[in-house]
């Protein structure tokens, strides 16, 4: 005879896992066939650390699972009719979405705190899974259940309030966590590594938060260009009210959803910022309030604001007092006084490596600090991630450019023959002034302040080192590609970085290439010209690209970046284009970005477009551009 | 500036005074344990009775056992009327370095003189504190200095109810892995 097995098919289990920002379904074999059975959607395949039993025990444990979205996982699990399917954890989270769906309807809150406190109490184990960092203890049910209640609402507010952007999962997160830390009255440390979209979090939160008070944005002065482009770009709906420069005011009164965008020397120096209220202060690249005693860090502190968020891809560069610094900023009660921190953490941990003293400060500093790594979230990203860098020009660089303009414009260009190489000329001097005015002027060494793109550079390729990872830097100049190998190499106290041009013999070429991919004390940046490093190298130990000018035509570029981003790279690639504010770089820039959308077959150059300009049109492109200058 | 290795706040100093008294002869095993804490060679676990440890001595192993000396009622009392007076909100595990010395002059001394502690340690040593021993308090001062809180905990006749911070975790051993999957209002199908 068959025996009968009446034991019952599995049925499916549903988890709200906060930091992937959807619901996971698991705990059936074939997962998304019986998630479809049931009507609802699929998501992404994940392997999750859960909660599970294994061997008759409940242990962390490595759980395949489909991770949805919330934005679509709860109105499916809101609507799903066929419940044959769901186990009681699926259950509870169905009704729990049935819930948060009506609330923003018709039920009054307390009949939703009722409805939500009775999932609670019927949450089986497995639908509040998630583990601790240390992975002994899951988090209590209404606790997950207020979780998924604020990430829900949080974006429903994103999307009613306008954000223009598609977040990935641990963006969502960032942002239902940044809220969340906002509306209990406490800052936050938001220290995701260089290229996770710190900025577009920031920007979540701006939005979620609009309020009668302004926001306030403070960023290095190389990085205000880029601020108020990103703003622009996300939250059109935010009015964006650059405070940078001599003619800078303040308005007495403020509309709605204002964000003011100043940088940090103004914050030591300007008193109109620290004589008001603001609703959220934003501190990027908050390495800058790293030393305790300095006027910056004491005016960050003297900021009055509902919430302060600082946000930086390091917040130890050299020492944990460093921590304690910008803790002293967004949350001052957390570590105790600088001397205590010192005894308890700083001591124990740097002198003799304690781990009872770092893991005691990694509890105590987990609610208000945030970190997540490339590797951490690579199942979320694209194997490639582009971002232009709008650099502020410092006023050297803008005295240079406006007087190149000039002085060209008051010569004439001519006509015929002569007019283009004029031109050719012009732009070429300008592109220079952008780079650096060392480059320009024939000087000696690239100071740091002297131009934004090369402070910004500097600080990327620091904290891109810091991380253990490499980078290539294009330039068309050789000048150029010689000030950077040199100003590089002094800032990451390294020798002077390799630069890769033509001048070098073949043979020197491939040494150079050759110790770059495969040397473990190469310098981790290596500086190319784009011209000499035509087609053939394979430098895919490289993760970041920087093209440090632009060559004016994309097919270039592409062809340089694809020197790191070939079939077998693994890593997500990180490209990053710099150019300076207000300048002929950005207006080149939008006439890429304007051509793709026509046709993207177009690739001409735009080059011979503006050498046939007529002169005011000319200008009218070469001009700084005030309205985005600011000064 | 570089800080006093062991003894770094008030609560693990009171702790120091007690192992490394200020009189009679310097024990001469005190630079080893020294070392041995140093190097994390001795990690302590709290039980409601006992500190014990397994030290690690080059390739061999002890377990050492430290009782813990609670207060008396009176010493207790005595903390009691300090504790009470107490105003500032204990922070992660810290604890003012004023409210040491208060206890130790009212008379709830904070640490144990090392001659009334009850320890036993599995190494054949002849010493009243071996090395291992005396490796274990050491390591309490530098752990009483990272959380001035243990301190008190070692000492309290009945343990203060703290701000629960686990309240928002349900500890794994907690669950009942037949109920797992199940509605914790249902009763067992």
């Amino acid at each position: 005879m068959i025996a009968l097995n009446h034991q019952a098919l599995p049925k499916l289990q549903a988890t709200y896992v906060p930091s992937e920002n959807g619901i996971a379904w698991w705990g059936v074999p074939d997962i998304p066939a019986q998630t479809r059975r049931a009507g609802l959607p699929v998501g992404r395949a994940a392997t999750l650390r859960l909660a599970n039993v294994v061997a008759h025990e409940v242990r962390p444990a490595d759980v395949e699972a489909f991770v949805c979205d919330l934005k679509f996982a709860v109105p499916a699990l809101a609507a799903c009719e066929q419940t044959f399917e769901l186990d009681a954890s699926a259950l509870g989270w169905r009704q729990a979405s049935q819930t948060i769906v009506s609330s923003s309807r018709l039920a009054a809150p307390a009949e939703v705190e009722v409805s939500l406190d009775a999932v609670s109490s019927t949450l089986p184990p497995a639908g509040h899974a998630v583990l601790n960092a240390e992975e002994t203890a899951i988090m209590a049910p209404e606790v997950l259940i207020a979780h998924f209640r604020s990430a829900y609402n949080t974006l429903e507010t994103l999307l009613g309030a306008g954000l223009n952007a598609e977040l990935r999962p641990y963006q969502a997160h960032g942002i239902t966590w940044l809220v969340d830390r906002a509306d209990r009255g406490v800052g936050a440390l938001l220290a995701d590594e260089m290229g996770l979209g710190k900025t577009l979090q920031a920007i979540g939160l701006l939005t979620a938060r609009a309020a009668p008070m302004p926001h306030l944005v403070v960023c290095p002065t190389s990085l205000v260009g880029n601020w108020i482009r990103e703003l622009a770009r996300f939250a059109p709906q935010l009015r964006v009210l650059p405070h940078h420069g001599p003619n800078r005011s303040l308005p007495s009164e403020f509309t709605d959803d204002s964000v003011v965008v100043t940088s940090y020397p103004l914050l030591r120096s300007d008193p109109a910022l620290t004589s008001r209220r603001w609703e959220v202060v934003v501190f990027d690249e908050a390495q800058q309030l790293k030393n305790p005693d300095a006027l910056v860090t004491r005016a960050a502190a003297n900021l009055e604001a509902a919430c302060r968020v600082a946000m930086t891809g390091t917040p130890v560069e050299n020492h944990l007092e460093e921590l304690w610094s910008i803790f002293s900023i967004t949350n001052p009660d957390v570590l105790g006084t600088r001397a205590r921190f010192r005894q308890r953490f700083a001591a124990p941990i740097q002198q003799r490596g304690s781990s009872t003293a770092a893991a005691a400060l990694a509890t105590i500093t987990r609610p208000y600090l945030m970190r997540r790594t490339k590797s951490d979230v690579a199942s979320e990203l694209p194997p490639r991630l582009n971002s232009t860098v709008v650099c502020s020009l410092t006023e050297e660089q803008v005295r240079l450019y406006q007087a190149s303009v000039d002085r060209a414009f008051s010569t004439g260009f001519g006509a015929g023959i002569g007019r283009s190489g004029r031109i050719l000329a012009l732009l070429t001097e300008l592109k220079q002034i952008c780079n650096h005015p060392a480059q320009f002027l024939g000087d000696h060494g690239p100071e740091i302040g002297r131009s934004g793109k090369f402070d910004r550079a500097t600080e990327m390729l620091a904290e891109i080192a810091r991380d253990g990872e490499r980078a290539l830097v294009f330039t068309q100049y050789r000048t150029m590609g010689t000030l950077l190998a040199s100003g590089i190499g002094a800032a990451l106290g390294l020798q002077p970085v390799p630069f890769l041009h033509g001048g070098l013999t073949p043979a020197s070429r491939d040494e150079l290439v050759r110790s770059f991919q495969e040397d473990e004390e190469a310098p981790p940046v290596l500086i190319l010209s784009l011209r000499a490093a035509g087609v053939g190298l394979n430098l895919t130990r490289a993760s970041h690209v920087l093209h440090y000018d632009r060559w004016w035509n994309p097919a270039v570029e592409e062809q340089a970046t694809a020197r790191a981003h070939r079939i077998g790279q693994q890593r997500t690639l990180n490209v990053y284009t710099l150019l300076a504010a207000g300048t002929v770089e950005e207006h080149i820039e939008r006439m890429h970005v304007e051509k793709r959308g026509v046709a993207d077959s177009i690739t001409g150059d735009p080059i011979t477009a503006l050498t046939t300009l007529p002169d005011q049109r000319l200008r009218e492109m070469l001009d700084l551009h005030w309205a985005d200058r600011d000064w | 500036m570089r800080q006093a290795e062991f003894g770094g706040t008030a609560w693990g100093r009171s702790w120091l005074r007690a192992i490394e008294p200020a009189h009679g002869m310097p024990n001469p095993r005190l630079p080893k344990a020294r070392s041995l804490a140093r190097n994390q060679k001795a990690v302590l676990t709290f039980s409601g009775t006992a500190i014990t440890s397994t030290v690690h001595d080059g390739g061999t192993k002890h377990d050492v056992v430290i009782e813990l000396a609670r207060w008396s009622r009176q010493e207790q009392q005595a903390a009691n009327a300090v504790l009470a007076s107490e105003r500032q909100p204990e922070t992660a595990g810290d604890l003012p370095d004023r409210l040491s010395d208060q206890l130790n002059s009212a008379g709830a001394p904070v640490a144990v003189t090392i001659s009334r502690l009850k320890t036993t340690c599995t190494c054949l040593s002849r010493a009243d504190q071996c090395a291992h021993v005396l490796a274990a308090l050491y390591s309490l001062v530098l752990l009483v200095d990272e959380r001035p809180a243990t301190a008190l905990e070692i000492r309290l006749r009945e343990q203060r109810r703290s701000r629960d911070e686990h309240s928002e975790w349900v500890p794994l051993t907690a669950i009942d892995a037949a109920a797992f999957f199940a509605d914790p209002t249902r009763g067992p199908t």
